[in-house]
């Protein structure tokens, strides 16, 4: 392989420094003949063990919220943003992700604040009993949801009944131990265990277990969260237009949040929000910088460099609550995927490092075990596995009995370790780019990994369709409780895709039977370990949520332990 | 000129029907489905289960594609899967918009394509010639997506000029306008110069010169109006190639009419809407095309004779 290690180290390291432009560095990658993915490639070769840019276990944050006098607030407008994915429903019982309109139309009962710790939102107090098994909740008194209907202790107990159950949403999952759900009174919630869940809160405090009128859903059928929401936010549903728009309202009657460091305790000061879907990465920037939006989330990293130097914008960044893996399926035994050294030799043959510099101009960071350095239960020990190690990869290799054959592809009993790599075009990073700059690095090592670009739909009925899905693919999830999240993939699309592997399937049952934070952390330590050594899935890196805000925006505060910004304390300084 | 009429206009229906079964079981055929899209990966099976007899897909295609055509032919397109709207409001919605970007595109298209291919053809070889023939040459070479991304680079983003994206007033119009239209100015800057360059060599228009009119009316009068037919002939072309480059240049300009729609509700796998609008793509292309074969027949005599005598 043609290797040009002189664009890599001055090419690379001068847009980083802002002494070249984007075009000037894409003409000198075209000099060479070289594509984005390509020159990704060749710079793998050569950028192991450069972590310069933002590469540390550091989160990296470069604006944060100030205190601003209430009188000089400005009321009113309309806040543009635009979001890097097209949007799914409005309904935290059923939708394939959850967007930014949910923070805004939904309140959550319990939320994280900046260090990760749980505080009051809709629920003000709540008490454990001491054999760890009943939670009391206290409920924030005379709520009312946007239709005017009461949101009391029942209308949250049967939210609580519908999230937990399998055969209405998507949420059951993450609440096995649940045992039962009433309420007392118009304030408090009651919930009984079957086995201590001390992580019961971190299940809380994600969008999927936001507070709905479950009348109103009923009444809307299908079309809730397309055509109406009813939730307890600061802003009412105005209209829903996938592919184009999300436009919500402020809501006069918002009695104000519970949250604590939300500053503003009453309606909002925006009119209106409206969230506008740029799914094509390198229009982000241009959107922002021509003012056609007032925020962008995540503009292509090529173009963040140019963005933080624009005096007129604002940029936050820091490692997203998520994860990039590939998943080599362990149910091929025919492919060795079940070998768990196969799957190590994967991991070493990759040159994360070098991913991050190139395809993403150091805006991620790269991972070793399946949490991101700046989550709260992030056990640093990971570390010390599948670092990139090309010699021990083709070591393993030999060890499991592949064998250099034609064409430099590994082969064993006859079987080539060649195989269909799928990956889903609507991840709003440059998942396929990644993909395709992971394959030569695989190839280096004997191993032939073809990449298959497909849509959302495909891509979900192959892998979550049922069955144990394809030879591999990759997957960045998104969730503001990671160690849930872990829980529920280790065994996704089935056991055997994953494994099934003793030493996961002990720390998931020791997170979720966990009674105190110690125990938690414990298990969530165990549980990256586990899965670092076994590799169900192969870490690759974790993209960073980047947001950038024209100056006019204020108030607006995205937090790293949150999926995304709360609107209740966003203005305009027009 | 009646028969001529209905002969085509039941050709354009079977073709018609044809489309309809190729866009119904096309769509069904891609891999993937409605539920894919709309679940997440941590739906249960039975949820998923629950939600294909709840939007009617699990009963036999046959059955959903004459309740697709019964929607059709009563003018009830039914309701978009992924956001619950009617697809006529859909449709009313994003049509206004694909309506005027189209109209502006077919304005820039004729408005400048065909006096430009007057005036070079009239100039042979001259300063004019030459730049028009070099600017028609680079403009076929450019492809659309690609012109889209230059004009909103220097327009919108180093010249702030014109906004980048978004629908909106006429100043969001221009650049899709322009990128959907180029290459057809073009085409038609090309066909026009050497339709005319033909008739002003015709032996009619030697006698017209010889009679001593002016140069100005022979050009504009009587070559112009015999070099016209292969315009028209070709907007049956054209104009259905616009609206296929409309889900190209709205998908860039984030301009949300129906070549936006359909490429949305396709990734969706939104079978209502997708097949609905795929075959109101395929309808208007028909009707382009026979409004063309009825202009040409009306305007060009020698169509006219030949489709009596046949």
């Amino acid at each position: 392989m043609h290797r040009d290690e002189t664009f890599d180290k001055t090419a690379v390291d001068e847009y980083l420094a802002g002494q070249l432009d984007r075009r000037a560095f894409f003409q000198r990658a075209s000099a060479l003949g070289l594509s984005m993915s390509a020159a990704a490639t060749l710079l793998a070769a050569c950028a192991s063990g450069n972590s310069g840019g933002h590469s540390s276990s550091a989160p990296v944050v470069t604006a944060t919220s100030t205190s601003v006098n209430p009188a000089d607030i400005k009321k009113g407008g309309q806040l543009v943003e635009g979001y890097d994915r097209d949007f799914s429903k409005i309904d935290p019982v059923l939708t394939p992700w959850d967007d930014p309109s949910f923070v805004a139309i939904y309140e959550y009962t319990v939320v994280r604040d900046k260090n990760g710790q749980i505080v009051p939102s809709l629920f003000s107090s709540w008490d454990v009993s001491s054999d760890l098994l009943t939670w009391t909740f206290q409920l924030r008194p005379n709520l009312k949801f946007q239709s005017g209907a009461p949101c009391d202790a029942a209308a949250v107990a049967a939210n609580f009944n519908i999230f937990r159950n399998p055969n209405l949403g998507e949420n059951a999952i993450f609440w096995p131990t649940v045992k039962n759900v009433t309420s007392v009174g118009p304030t408090t919630v009651v919930v009984t265990m079957k086995t201590p869940f001390a992580a019961f809160t971190e299940t809380l405090a994600t969008e999927n277990s936001m507070i709905l009128n479950l009348a109103t859903r009923k009444k809307l059928g299908n079309n809730y969260g397309a055509t109406g929401t009813d939730g307890t936010g600061a802003f009412q549903f105005e209209s829903y237009q996938p592919g184009t728009a999300v436009t919500v309202k402020r809501w006069d009657e918002y009695p104000g949040s519970g949250i604590p460091y939300i500053q503003n305790k009453g309606p909002a000061y925006l009119d209106s929000v409206q969230w506008v879907p740029i799914v094509q990465t390198g229009s982000r920037a241009d959107e922002i910088e021509t003012g056609t939006v007032n925020v962008v989330k995540n503009p292509a990293p090529q173009d963040v460099t140019r963005l933080m130097a624009n005096s007129g914008l604002v940029t936050t960044e820091f490692p997203a609550l998520a994860n990039w893996w590939i998943s080599p399926n362990c149910a091929r035994a025919d492919l060795g995927f079940n070998d768990v050294r196969v799957r190590q030799a994967m991991s070493h043959a990759i040159n994360r490092e070098a991913l991050v510099q190139s395809l993403y101009f150091g805006h991620a960071i790269a991972t070793y075990g399946p949490l991101a350095p700046n989550v709260v239960w992030y056990n640093k020990a990971v570390e010390q596995y599948n670092q990139f190690d090309p010699d021990k990869s083709k070591s393993l290799l030999d060890a499991a009995g592949w064998k250099v054959g034609a064409g430099g592809v590994r082969t064993k009993n006859g079987k080539q370790l060649s195989f269909t790599h799928y990956c889903d075009s609507g991840q709003p990073t440059t998942s396929p780019q990644l993909d395709e700059a992971i394959a030569p690095m695989l190839a280096d090592v004997g191993i032939n990994m073809t990449v298959k670009v497909v849509d959302d739909a495909t891509f979900n009925k192959l892998v979550y369709g049922g069955g144990n899905g394809p030879a591999s693919w990759s997957y960045e999830w998104l969730w503001a409780s990671p160690v849930d999240l872990l829980v529920y993939f280790h065994v996704v699309p089935s056991d055997a895709a994953n494994g099934s592997i003793p030493a996961v399937k002990q720390a998931c049952a020791a997170w979720q039977s966990a009674g105190t934070r110690a125990q938690m952390a414990a298990a969530a330590d165990a549980l990256q370990l586990a899965w670092a050594q076994s590799l169900p899935k192969i870490p690759i890196l974790t993209t960073y949520n980047i947001w950038v805000s024209q100056k006019k925006v204020m108030g607006y505060t995205p937090l790293q332990t949150m999926l995304y910004p709360q609107y209740n304390d966003v203005w305009l300084n027009a | 000129m009646g028969a001529f009429i209905l002969r085509r206009a039941a050709y354009a229906l079977l073709l018609l029907f044809f489309a309809s079964l190729l866009v119904f079981y096309g769509l069904r055929l891609a891999p993937g489905d409605i539920v894919s899209a709309i679940a997440s990966p941590t739906t249960e099976k039975v949820v998923r289960i629950n939600l294909t007899k709840e939007l009617g897909l699990n009963r036999p295609l046959p059955v959903q594609y004459f309740v697709f055509v019964g929607h059709l032919v009563t003018g009830h397109f039914g309701v978009s899967i992924a956001n619950g709207e009617k697809i006529g409001t859909i449709i009313t919605t994003a049509g206004v918009k694909t309506l005027a970007l189209g109209i502006s595109a077919a304005i820039l298209t004729y408005g400048l394509a065909i006096p430009l291919g007057v005036v070079a053809a009239a100039k042979r070889n001259g300063l004019m010639d030459q730049s028009t023939r070099f600017l028609v040459v680079l403009a076929m070479g450019i492809p659309n997506f690609f012109l889209a991304v230059l004009l909103i680079q220097l327009f919108g983003v180093q010249l702030g000029w014109l906004p980048v994206a978004g629908p909106g007033g006429i100043s969001h119009l221009i650049l899709p306008a322009i990128a959907l239209s180029v290459e057809s100015i073009a085409l038609n800057v090309r066909l026009m110069r050497s339709s005319i360059l033909e008739e002003l060599s015709s032996d009619y228009i030697r006698t017209l010169r010889a009679k001593g009119l002016e140069s100005r009316r022979i050009l504009w009068i009587h070559a112009f109006r015999n070099a016209l037919p292969p315009v028209v002939a070709l907007a049956g072309v054209v104009l259905p190639t616009l609206l296929g480059y409309t889900l190209v240049v709205e998908t860039i300009f984030r301009f949300e009419g129906l070549g936006y729609q359909l490429v949305q509700s396709i990734i969706k796998r939104d079978y209502a809407l997708a097949q609905t609008l795929a075959l109101m793509f395929t309808a208007l292309v028909i009707l382009f095309n026979f409004l063309a074969d009825v202009a040409h027949h009306m305007i060009d005599p020698r169509v006219r004779e030949q489709g009596m005598a046949s």
